[in-house]
């Protein structure tokens, strides 16, 4: 709730309350006279211009319940402005409450007309105010006060009579389901400030209250209602029993009803009004009455507030957005910190490294290039060994075989369709056999064996194959020279 | 309108002049904060690219650093060896009689043909300041035994200062008409060899 003054009057005085959240402080009490409305205006001109709330807590307050056909927006506007002109042509101040649509086939709606008639004193405040264009925002009927404060009570009982002596008098504010019908100040004799006295006044009142309700038809003869006593320390509560059955009186204490309320602070002589004046602060401003001049006073109020609350919501969404920014920052920062040092790292090792380079007899391309020749020569250096110690091998295992010559070469023998390499060596071994022909395919069965030999071409003693011409005389002397063979064999690479 | 004017500057004076303070100073607040940010996250970038760059020159010269060592390790085997370098047909010589009295080979006669140049294995082997040249010799032998001989040709692998590539080699049993007289070889070969030297230019240019 923000700070807000109000402005209590009554036909005698004017108090100027300062209200906040949880208190109402008495600021100043003004006759409500010349002299004092003067002084009342000189006060609030001296203020802070804040906002003002006046609560007129004045008799003859009018009410009036007519039915108009079911409108909305500016037409409803203007009908129901016509019809307060109508019923209250000089009342300053009129307002309407609607009571809700009728239920049947005609579309039409219950509404309250409200005014203040006759020239009351609250009148003489109002001309100063604005006379001195000290911004009232809002005007409340101290009846329109107990609707609200009926819901803060938590009242579930549909009608509702509530009864309170304050300064003005004994006000009386007949509530049916949360909507202002009915009240009246009426004042109290001079008898009445000894407790047993109010106590009798307040009981002949609230039955002559009831007892007009009934007969003006807005209470129904069978209808039920709770009369709600609020009991100041200057009026506490006296001995009273109700009358009739369809009344049911209740008198709670004013601590209660302020508590519940939310008004933690008052001052004990002035309860009802301090009450008022904390509701009146509460409460929204459309619920009063308002002529134009408060509107615009009020629309400038909605756009002071609009404005405030706009200020607030930047600041907030700047101080969000500037958190984030400083917590991306932190960690840009933090970031950069790390990347510095692992910069600063990397430049210590790329000198070390640097400082740390051999003396190069030649180019490093140089150096690439020889490692690499030296790798792809590497196959053409093997020594022809390897072959020469395999057909050694298999010369081992058939000694009835003489070499005439092996003749090695690189390259030129198997070729890669033979599933060999076509670098592999190759050598061509010619002899003979000593003894028995058949030798020599023991040598060349031997040398198949071998994993790394690949036998090209042989070329045996007798050309067994079916390819070949054989020639002989079986019948003549047997020939002396030995049988002779050549082969061709290879050694896989890389075995 | 002057009092339409007047009312309109009530109205924004009436606005809580700390609310619009408050905000400015958040929005300005705001607006600094972002432009930091903005010089940070430039500052940011400039620090992740020089990064990056100094990443990858390290992780370059530390493996031309490792490549270097292999390829100098290499590179210096040769030298010692003499791969690299002049052609030593002195010591080449000086070897093979070394080898023919270890491995009794009768006789070796030799014939070794002028340098020349070869071409590289591989088109991008090498450089222009790497030449790879050989010298082709051309061994006869005779020896008593075939492993006496097996032997020497395995052995002159070993020849220092070059790489020795075989080409081709012949071997045939000696008849005894062919013996020379008062010696008694049984195996003969007619072998050739490349004898390959690398050339470095550059080391060359270094070294003078």
């Amino acid at each position: 709730m923000r700070e807000t003054r109000v402005l209590h009057v009554t036909a005698a005085r004017v108090d100027v309350y300062r209200v906040g959240r949880g208190f109402a402080d008495r600021e100043k009490r003004f006759t409500n006279d010349a002299s004092g409305l003067a002084s009342l205006c000189a006060h609030l001109k001296m203020q802070r211009r804040a906002p003002l709330r006046v609560i007129a807590d004045l008799a003859d307050e009018d009410f009036h319940v007519e039915h108009l056909p079911l409108l909305r927006g500016a037409e409803r506007r203007e009908v129901l402005s016509r019809r307060l002109r109508q019923r209250f042509p000089d009342a300053d101040l009129a307002m309407t409450i609607s009571l809700g649509r009728i239920r049947g086939d005609r579309r039409e709606e219950r509404v309250m007309l409200g005014a203040f008639t006759g020239r009351q004193p609250g009148h003489a405040v109002l001309a100063a105010l604005r006379q001195e264009d000290l911004p009232v925002t809002a005007i409340h009927s101290a009846a329109q006060l107990a609707p609200a404060m009926l819901v803060k009570m938590r009242m579930a009982e549909p009608r509702v009579l509530v009864v309170a002596i304050g300064a003005a008098g004994l006000r009386q504010t007949y509530v049916e389901d949360g909507r202002l019908r009915f009240s009246r100040l009426s004042g109290l004799s001079s008898r009445a400030s000894e407790s047993e006295d109010s106590a009798a006044q307040l009981h002949h009142e609230t039955a002559r209250m009831h007892q007009y309700l009934l007969a003006s038809g807005v209470v129904q003869p069978d209808a039920n209602i709770a009369v709600v006593h609020v009991s100041t320390s200057a009026h506490p509560d006296g001995s009273f029993e109700p009358g009739g059955d369809r009344v049911t009186w209740q008198s709670t204490a004013f601590a209660t009803v302020a508590r519940a309320c939310g008004l933690r602070r008052w001052s004990d002589q002035d309860e009802c009004e301090a009450l008022a004046a904390y509701l009146a602060a509460a409460s929204a401003s459309r619920e009063g009455y308002a002529d134009e001049s408060l509107h615009t006073e009020l629309r400038r109020e909605r756009r002071r507030d609009a404005a405030t609350w706009a200020c607030g919501v930047l600041a907030s969404a700047s101080l969000v957005a500037t958190g984030a920014t400083v917590i991306e920052a932190s960690g840009l920062r933090a970031q950069m910190n790390e990347l510095r040092s692992r910069t600063s790292a990397a430049r210590i090792e790329l000198e070390a490294v640097s400082a740390g380079l051999p003396a190069l007899p030649t180019a490093v391309e140089s150096l690439r290039a020889v490692e690499r020749i030296e790798r792809e020569l590497l196959p053409l250096r093997a020594s022809m060994d390897p072959l020469l110690k395999e057909i050694s091998r298999s010369l081992d295992a058939v000694p009835q075989i003489e070499l005439e010559s092996v003749r090695w070469q690189r390259g030129a023998g198997p070729s890669p369709a033979n599933g060999t390499d076509a670098d592999a060596e190759s050598a061509e071994i010619a002899g003979r056999v000593a003894g028995d022909a058949r030798a020599v395919e023991s040598f060349v069965s031997v040398l198949r064996q071998r994993p790394v030999i690949v036998i090209k071409d042989a070329r045996l003693p007798f050309g067994a194959s079916p390819g070949s011409r054989i020639a002989g005389d079986l019948g003549g002397a047997p020939d002396s020279g030995a049988p002779t063979f050549s082969l061709i064999i290879a050694r896989r690479s890389g075995i | 309108m002057k009092n339409a004017r007047r009312a309109r500057l009530r109205e924004l004076a009436s606005v809580p002049i700390a609310a619009v303070a408050v905000a400015a100073l958040a929005v300005a607040g705001w607006l600094f904060a972002q432009s930091e940010l903005a010089a940070l996250r430039a500052e940011h970038a400039t620090l992740s690219a020089e990064h990056a760059a100094m990443s990858v020159r390290a992780a370059r010269i530390a493996e031309l650093r490792r490549e270097a060592d292999r390829s100098l390790a290499a590179y210096s085997r040769l030298v010692a060896r003499g791969v690299i370098g002049g052609e030593r047909r002195v010591a080449w010589l000086e070897f093979m009689t070394r080898l023919k009295s270890e491995r009794r080979v009768h006789r070796v006669k030799y014939a070794i043909e002028p340098q020349r140049v070869l071409a590289l294995p591989s088109a991008d082997a090498g450089i222009a300041e790497i030449e790879l040249r050989a010298s082709r010799a051309e061994l006869d032998l005779q020896a008593g035994h075939e492993g006496d001989l097996l032997g020497f040709l395995a052995g002159l692998h070993d020849v220092p200062g070059a790489w020795l590539v075989p080409r081709t080699c012949m071997l045939r049993r000696v008849s005894a008409a062919e013996a020379e007289v008062g010696a008694a070889p049984r195996l003969h070969a007619l072998c050739s060899f490349d004898f390959v030297t690398l050339h470095d230019r550059r080391a060359e240019a270094i070294a003078r």
